[in-house]
């Protein structure tokens, strides 16, 4: 027991194997995401393109216990001839009632974009929690997607 | 609505606060400011998760009271109730947090592999040893909703 009489924090034995395994497998869906993203644009909207930016540190503290290096979540925006129109945000794997969150950030809107897939599953579940549509999320479409850029551009 | 759809509406309503700053931040180009936004949604979710986890324990100690007075009633056999009165010399908030929850769910299920993640989660902001942990708040508010519909009530 420590601090408030709370018991000490898990230190239960783990996987390295495994928890490397998970980090690969997360790096791969966020670039499968880019993919995606890049082939929505060259269907609806030819004049946008995704570009990389500098990618995000990861070093959660699953990773810490197994001893592992930190690694670069990839990072890109959306952008036009002359203008920036969304930035994709990863904020980690690791995230309760998650399996992976990424922040969309526009000017109109910045909806959280989290994968409700179960750890190392063969299909992403990626889900929107948008404000402006309540509590409840909403599947991740070309569709939503589609909407998010036309509010930018309107 | 259940008190965790509340406190999801009352997590929308802040979040949104810190989701224009973010917007904004992004349409000024203010990298200092959009970091500072993201910091403070961060640290909204973690607030707000510690409240959906306070609202949740008080869920299972509630369902936990229902079956340990089913256990200890006259009409439980003395060889099941013996084992009730020997448990329970105290209050039922004495009792370990995870040891309700073995009374309300199968150990080997997700559901308390879930619950034993929120509880991590929880001990690691309190313990204040790693205030990196992310969490998608209205994710975990609805799951909670439906992890106490499933608990045992007898």
């Amino acid at each position: 027991m420590s601090l408030f009489g709370l018991p000490d924090l898990d230190e239960e034995p783990i996987d390295v194997a495994h928890t490397e395994r998970l980090v690969d497998d997360w790096i791969a869906r966020l670039q499968g995401l880019r993919s995606q993203v890049a082939g929505w644009l060259a269907a609806d909207f030819p004049s946008l393109s995704v570009v990389d930016r500098a990618p995000v540190p990861l070093h959660q503290g699953p990773m810490r216990r197994a001893g592992l290096p930190p690694r670069d979540m990839p990072a890109f925006e959306v952008v036009g001839a002359d203008a920036r129109i969304m930035r994709f945000v990863p904020k980690g794997l690791w995230v309760i009632g998650a399996n992976g969150r990424v922040d969309i950030i526009s000017r109109r809107a910045a909806p959280e974009l989290i994968d409700r897939s179960e750890p190392l599953a063969p299909e992403t579940n990626w889900q929107i929690y948008d404000s402006r549509l309540g509590i409840r999320s909403v599947p991740w479409t070309m569709g939503y997607f589609g909407g998010l850029v036309r509010e930018v551009l309107a | 609505m259940s008190v965790f759809d509340d406190i999801a509406n009352n997590h929308l309503a802040t979040n949104s606060v810190f989701e224009a700053a973010e917007e904004q931040a992004y349409e000024d180009s203010d990298e200092a400011a959009f970091d500072r936004a993201g910091q403070a949604r961060k640290d909204n979710d973690q607030l707000y998760f510690l409240y959906l986890f306070t609202r949740f324990e008080l869920e299972v100690t509630a369902a936990f009271e229902v079956i340990a007075a089913a256990g200890l009633s006259p009409a439980t056999q003395w060889q099941e109730r013996r084992v009730w009165q020997a448990w329970l010399r105290g209050s039922a908030r004495d009792i370990g947090f995870l040891s309700k929850v073995e009374i309300l769910t199968d150990k080997g299920r997700p559901d308390y592999a879930a619950i034993k993640r929120y509880y991590d989660g929880r001990n690691t902001i309190a313990h204040g040893r790693v205030w990196d942990e992310q969490f998608s708040v209205r994710a975990v508010a609805q799951d909670m909703a439906g992890l106490v519909s499933r608990f045992a009530r007898r």
